[in-house]
């Protein structure tokens, strides 16, 4: 089996070294190595699967991995425990801990946050969003070093006297119980092996939770790659890898060559960080990457969704038979391999529109689905709590909410939030049919929100952060907005981690397979805007640079408004 | 009865403001067509006007409300009048998706019985993408996916992929369709029960694919403004009943009596060429050219007519020993304006004689169809001529290429000037 691995990551899962360190960069084969080592160990080495301990940071790249051995030929049950350490904290306590546990989500979080907020009426509050509250008070949990304002300790406190009265647990809270539970108890764990992925984004309770895991006789390999460090925010750091070498002393093995990318995308991408080991293209393409100065937000989303036209084809018949475009047609392009990117998710508003008004298929990571929208949300919470004759007709039952609520007059002005509300009728009307149309309705609302609106027959164009694309591959990577104070980002009283922001510029760079463009305008927001500062720091030779045409034609219009208002005032 | 399922409403791009209920009951009747489809229900203010303004009639078909009808009738000439529209839930799907690693790209059309079902299909495909943006709403989902959906949707359900022919958007389209009905539909193949033969192809072409045997072809005007309704429509001899309808254009029985065409050369993609080099090709051209355009040597858009040949089991001019009704028309008032000398088929000159035939003898299908020539040869002789002539395919076409509409003539040069006199031969 292990001969479809190349060198150092055959290296890396015959290794019988006791602390191992393996750097991998994007597009290298680590969840391959990572599955592979596993295999080997249960396979060539008789390591029982239960001795065995396998730690993700996303859940996705656990059921990932765990498909991954599937396919390997490793059952379900024949596998050792693989999931995020959030996963393994909540299976330790419900092991062994006799206390009921209920675990908040973020949602339930942020609606005790908001509850404080209102009790304790903090003046130095003023102005400060219940998420960032919220992000605050977990870095503090976390012990992570770093200054905080004299509020957190109080906030924080009192928060936690909250969750404790109402025997609640947060994210945090399974950690830290984690570790109490292995440090006081006799708890005795007694792994032979364990792995971590991502271990980049481990942050301090984590790192301690594993460390407490780590027995004389435990074997550990971790895997990661410092330069894909982007969760600073939330408390992780590219220091770890120090930590590690410091607390391990491990053997360091490097995945060089990589799978994924063309040449001139990593050289590119690689030319961030001179002094970090070289990766080797192994694709055969050489890529392309282009540099597109635009003038405002609304061209900048006018010249992705062309391109994207170009690319398929056109999607209707007018852009169809336009064959001006520059772009070479990719008769093998599908929605989904495309991902537009912005730094930050307020940036998208204009882009999102663009989208929407295009008919082109999107789905927005992170976005809220039109029906979790407040009109539909207050229909819904209708239909779900009162009790209606039962010879009503759903439709009807809809109607009169709407009616009742006077929803039509509060949103007279707002033409989007009617429209929501005839596509919520549009979907309802087929449970006029039949008895129990009301409780077919409710099943196919919870249905849909459970399934966060997602369905896999769907094929779209990716919209996402820089942060959340980690870890995904798209064809064709769009990155827009490409200007200082957004990449890197500049926010008003928060210091800036230039490094982090270039490895975010990193990640967004290697997730694509054959082009990446980057965005810069002129204007944005009306106001002034100027290329990113990390420009000059990509090596020039690999970009291509254009200027949008639009920028002359949209100018001269402007003037000659301009000189008409002069004339105008004249007389 | 003259059936015709597809068009849109203005909902959908590049669509006349006046695809309404309203615009379409008016000038179906003036066209003389019997059952209309609604079009674009997945769109969902139109479909809040659907259910707003009209009512059920008989079994799965509908009639606009009467409040709205009476008004509209006060406006619509007498000889029409009486006329009556049903309206069927339709709509048209623009497939783009990605199979045996080509982008693939496919108009499809959903015909349903009801608007819960309707609503049941908006459901699903709101899963999938955006229905708000256009009446014919882009999908990322594979056809066949959309075939399942329809018949989950109800047994009454129809699934027609449509204008087979046409290079973008088409089943069998050159630029991303496929080579067969199996390719795309694979297990389900057996469910496609018609296929849309699109302006640019008539039966003639297609019955010499022998994939296309026992596959009821219908023909549809794919209008976008209300005068175009009933460019093409389908026969049929069946009850006034959606199931019946549905009936008969599913098994093609006796029911289903045949199509009325666009003479093919004037569909848009009938030959092949490029607009902009205004290069206009035979496929024997075409061949001959290796498929580039001799002035951009860029690949040309090769049009139905090559496409046919290159898919085609029987020969040029095959026909089946029993085949359906195949009636070609030419729009009234292209024939009018090619009497009259003027260009654009929308003139006032033009519209004038149009109001005056329909007033004097009815709706445009009878005119077209069974109206005795001799009735109009009086005061319309050269009108009369012309309707004889395109009744025995007497007519010259200039081929369509590229988007570029064909050109249809009915008179040779000098035949129009004697044409008084010819008349009187009539």
């Amino acid at each position: 089996m292990t001969d479809q691995l190349n060198q150092e990551q055959k290296k890396t899962v015959e290794s019988t070294n006791d602390q191992l360190l393996l750097i991998a960069g994007p597009g290298t084969g680590k969840t391959k190595t990572i599955t592979h080592k596993i295999i080997h160990l249960i396979q060539a080495r008789g390591i029982s699967p239960t001795k065995i301990l396998a730690l993700t940071f996303t859940k996705k790249s656990a059921t990932e991995m765990r498909e991954r051995l599937s396919r390997l030929g490793l059952s379900i049950k024949k596998q050792p425990f693989v999931g995020t350490f959030h996963a393994f904290a909540h299976h330790l306590l419900s092991t062994y801990y006799t206390q009921e546990l209920e675990i908040i989500d973020q949602a339930k979080q942020l609606e005790i946050v908001h509850q404080i907020e209102q009790q304790l009426r903090l003046k130095v509050l003023f102005g400060v969003k219940t998420h960032e509250i919220l992000r605050l008070i977990s870095l503090q949990k976390q012990a992570v070093r770093q200054k905080f304002p004299d509020w957190v300790e109080i906030f924080s406190a009192v928060y936690d006297q909250t969750l404790i009265n109402q025997s609640l647990l947060d994210f945090d809270d399974l950690l830290i119980k984690a570790k109490e539970l292995l440090l006081n108890s006799s708890v005795k764990l007694n792994f032979q092996h364990i792995l971590v992925d991502e271990f980049q984004d481990t942050n301090q309770l984590q790192y301690h939770l594993l460390k407490l895991l780590v027995k004389p006789e435990t074997k550990i390999t971790v895997v990661g790659d410092p330069l894909q460090s982007i969760y600073g925010f939330r408390g992780s750091s590219s220091e770890i890898f120090d930590t590690f070498r410091q607390d391990f002393s491990p053997l360091e093995i490097v995945l060089i060559d990589n799978y994924r990318n063309p040449g001139q995308i990593i050289k590119l991408s690689q030319s961030l960080f001179p002094d970090s080991p070289v990766l080797k293209p192994k694709q055969k393409n050489f890529g392309k990457i282009t540099v597109v100065e635009t003038l405002n937000e609304y061209t900048e989303a006018d010249f992705v969704l062309s391109l994207i036209e170009a690319k398929v084809g056109g999607t209707n018949l007018l852009s169809s038979a336009i064959r001006e475009h520059q772009e070479a047609l990719d008769e093998q392009a599908r929605f989904s391999d495309f991902a537009v990117m912005f730094r930050t998710h307020h940036l998208f508003r204009v882009l999102e529109q663009k989208f929407i008004d295009s008919g082109i298929p999107f789905q927005k990571i992170g976005a809220q689905s039109p029906l979790a929208q407040p009109e539909i949300q207050l229909v819904i919470q209708e239909l779900k709590t009162k009790t209606f004759d039962k010879n009503k007709k759903v439709s009807q039952l809809v109607v009169e909410i709407i009616h009742k609520l006077q929803l039509e007059r509060i949103f007279k002005d707002k033409p989007e939030k009617l429209k929501n509300l005839q596509e919520l009728q549009s979907l309802l009307v087929q449970f006029d049919q039949g008895k129990k149309g009301l409780k077919k309705a409710l099943q196919y609302l919870n249905y849909l929100e459970s399934h966060g609106y997602h369905d896999e027959r769907a094929d779209k164009v990716t919209l996402l952060t820089m942060h959340a694309a980690k870890g995904l591959e798209f064809k064709y990577v769009y990155i827009c907005g490409f200007e200082d104070g957004i990449i890197p980002l500049i926010k008003v009283k928060k210091e800036i981690d230039l490094d982090e922001e270039k490895r975010l510029l990193y990640v967004a760079l290697t997730r694509a397979k054959k082009e990446v463009y980057l965005f810069s305008t002129l204007e944005r927001h009306r106001q002034k805007s100027s290329i990113s500062q990390f420009l000059v720091q990509l090596d020039q030779s690999y970009l291509i640079k254009i200027i949008d045409s639009k920028i002359d034609r949209v100018l001269k219009k402007r003037q000659q408004k301009l000189d008409k208002r002069k004339q105008s005032s004249l007389f | 009865m003259i059936v015709d399922l597809h068009l849109h409403s203005k909902y959908s791009r590049a669509t006349s403001r006046d695809m309404d209920l309203e615009g379409m009951y008016h000038w179906g009747k003036i066209k003389g067509i019997n059952v209309i489809g609604t079009a674009d229900f997945t769109h969902p203010e139109w479909f809040s006007e659907l259910r707003d303004k009209l009512q059920p009639a008989e079994p799965g078909l509908f009639k606009l409300k009467d409040e709205i009808s009476q008004k509209l009738d006060s406006l619509i000439p007498e000889s029409c009048r009486d006329n009556s529209i049903r309206f069927i839930l339709s709509v048209e799907i623009s497939n783009i998706y990605s199979k045996n690693d080509r982008v693939r790209k496919l108009h499809n059309l959903v015909i349903v019985p009801s608007f819960e079902v309707a609503s049941y299909i908006n459901s699903e495909l709101n899963k999938i993408g955006n229905l708000k943006a256009d009446g014919r709403p882009i999908l990322g989902m594979d056809s066949k996916e959309l075939l399942k959906i329809t018949l989950a949707s109800d047994p009454g359900s129809l699934f027609i992929p449509a204008h087979i022919w046409t290079p973008w958007f088409a089943m069998f389209g050159s630029k991303s369709g496929f080579d067969s009905i199996t390719e795309a539909f694979e297990e389900l193949t057996p469910e496609i029960k018609a296929v849309e033969t699109g302006l640019s192809s008539d039966p003639f072409m297609n019955w010499r694919l022998l994939e296309l045997t026992g596959i009821t072809l219908v023909s549809n005007s794919d209008a976008h403004s209300p005068r175009n309704l009933g460019r093409e429509a389908n026969v049929i001899n069946s009850k006034l009943d959606y199931f019946d309808i549905i009936e008969a254009i599913k098994t093609g029985d006796e029911r289903f009596v045949g199509t009325i065409e666009f003479f093919p050369q004037e569909g848009k993609y009938h030959y092949d060429g490029h607009k902009s080099c205004r290069v206009s090709f035979s496929p024997e051209e075409t061949l001959k050219h290796q498929g580039i355009c001799p002035k951009c040597n860029k690949r040309l858009t090769v049009g139905v007519d090559y496409r046919v040949n290159e898919l085609a089991d029987k020969p040029f001019g095959y026909r089946p020993d029993k085949h359906k009704l195949v009636e070609y028309i030419v729009p009234l008032a292209e024939i009018i304006s090619e009497v009259v000398g003027v260009k654009t088929k929308t003139s006032p000159k033009v519209s004038q004689v149009y109001d005056q035939l329909i007033n004097a003898f009815g709706d445009e299908f009878s005119i077209l169809r069974t109206i005795k020539v001799n009735k109009i040869k009086n005061k319309y002789p050269q009108v009369a001529l012309a309707i004889k002539k395109m009744r025995k395919r007497d007519v010259f076409i200039e081929p369509g290429y590229d988007g570029v509409f064909g050109v249809v003539k009915i008179f040779k040069p000098g035949e129009l000037e004697q044409g008084k006199q010819l008349s009187l031969e009539i």
